[in-house]
């Protein structure tokens, strides 16, 4: 176990650490800071709970790729290009099962709707007047859960022009650093208890189930969160394939719903 | 004819594979997100819809990944995995605000309950 990490642990567990350390520290207006201050501001938190916990995780997804045949390199690749858990992970299902190109391509695709409407509201959040799309669609490489709640939460804080080397800064090198790892996991597959892997895969579920209340500031954000944790397992149950999207079209459409509704009426 | 993992005996057919089957899949609603934001104002009501679907898209993810999880947290039983959640989410929301606790907790719970009850683990 390399050496910061139980400084780092007792450091989260003195500190409260359900708050990032360092938002609107009180910064002049007229002050503007060079973009790689703010990227390296956003690097500042690759140490963060949110951080750790997905190394974690990761750590137990490089075991099972492991388990499961991939082998170290493809396994470091696919973290990095495709950068969704849930994505490799239907991925290794459909290799071992011996699924087709187009049929893992469908189930993908299917699990992976969500990076649809998590980029639509990430964006407005992290550009600024002008900032060029290429640089949008960079950045939306790198959004996933951890990276999403992430965004949705901190960016507010800061001023417009420095949130686009922020987010990259935090992002982009959260995913350099989880190709380590994954390989690391990979290495260890075997020498970890099985019941510590599978500790290690309940830790993300729970890290989201924990955060995402404080980044739904909305009330159909709220609402949403509460009928996709139960129309999840229901729709999961009555339609397998299509479960997930319909919990979201469902779910996402209801909440919004009923929070427009509220908004008129207040 | 279907494409498959081992179709071809090279290197770099895993690679282009794997950027195929679930990289494009994946990287396609990025792409698509981007797309239509470009299309919005800051402050649409298509921008709170989409946060809600998402909302409700990663909350479904969530359930999922707990309850019908993949790899080794598939042979633990779900119940338990259901009383390390609970754990997890009392201390969290009920006792003191501190994530970090909160997650090795829950990690902790799932682990004792799995060697108290001696669940066989390969």
């Amino acid at each position: 176990m390399p050496l910061w990490l139980p400084c780092h642990l007792a450091k989260f567990l003195i500190m409260s650490s359900n708050k990032f350390s360092d938002h609107g520290s009180g910064l002049l207006p007229q002050e503007r800071l060079s973009g790689w201050h703010w990227y390296r501001r956003g690097m500042r938190h690759l140490l963060s709970t949110p951080a750790i916990v997905l190394y974690f995780s990761l750590l137990g997804f490089g075991s099972f790729c492991h388990e499961s045949g991939i082998d170290l390199y493809l396994a470091m690749f696919m973290t990095f290009t495709t950068w969704a858990i849930p994505s490799n992970v239907i991925l290794i299902g459909g290799i071992l099962s011996g699924s087709g190109a187009l049929a893992i391509f469908v189930a993908v695709a299917l699990a992976s709707v969500r990076m649809m409407p998590m980029v639509v509201s990430f964006v407005p959040e992290v550009r600024d007047k002008g900032t060029q799309t290429w640089k949008l669609v960079l950045l939306a490489h790198f959004t996933a859960i951890t990276s999403w709640v992430f965004g949705m939460r901190e960016l507010p804080g800061l001023p417009r022009y420095g949130r686009v080397p922020f987010f990259a800064g935090f992002a982009v090198s959260l995913a350099i650093l989880s190709i380590g790892v994954v390989a690391l996991g990979h290495g260890i597959a075997g020498v970890v208890p099985p019941v510590v892997a599978a500790a290690l895969f309940l830790m993300t579920p729970l890290y989201f189930l924990l955060t995402l209340p404080s980044a739904a500031r909305l009330l159909s954000d709220k609402l949403a969160l509460v009928f996709g944790f139960a129309l999840g397992p229901l729709f999961a149950l009555i339609v397998p394939e299509v479960g997930l999207v319909l919990t979201g079209l469902v779910g996402g459409i209801g909440a919004y719903a009923v929070g427009y509704w509220k908004r008129r009426l207040a | 004819m279907t494409i498959l993992f081992d179709s071809f005996d090279t290197a770099w057919w895993p690679y282009l594979f794997m950027l195929l089957a679930a990289s494009l899949p994946t990287e396609m609603w990025r792409w698509l997100g981007v797309a239509f934001a470009g299309r919005l104002r800051d402050d649409s009501e298509w921008i709170l819809l989409a946060r809600a679907i998402a909302n409700a898209l990663v909350a479904g993810v969530i359930t999922r990944l707990i309850l019908f999880p993949t790899g080794a947290l598939l042979q633990v039983p779900v119940w338990m995995r259901l009383v390390a959640v609970a754990v997890s989410v009392g201390f969290y929301f009920g006792l003191v605000r501190n994530l970090f606790v909160a997650v090795l907790l829950g990690a902790a719970t799932l682990t004792g309950l799995a060697l108290l009850f001696s669940v066989p683990m390969t």
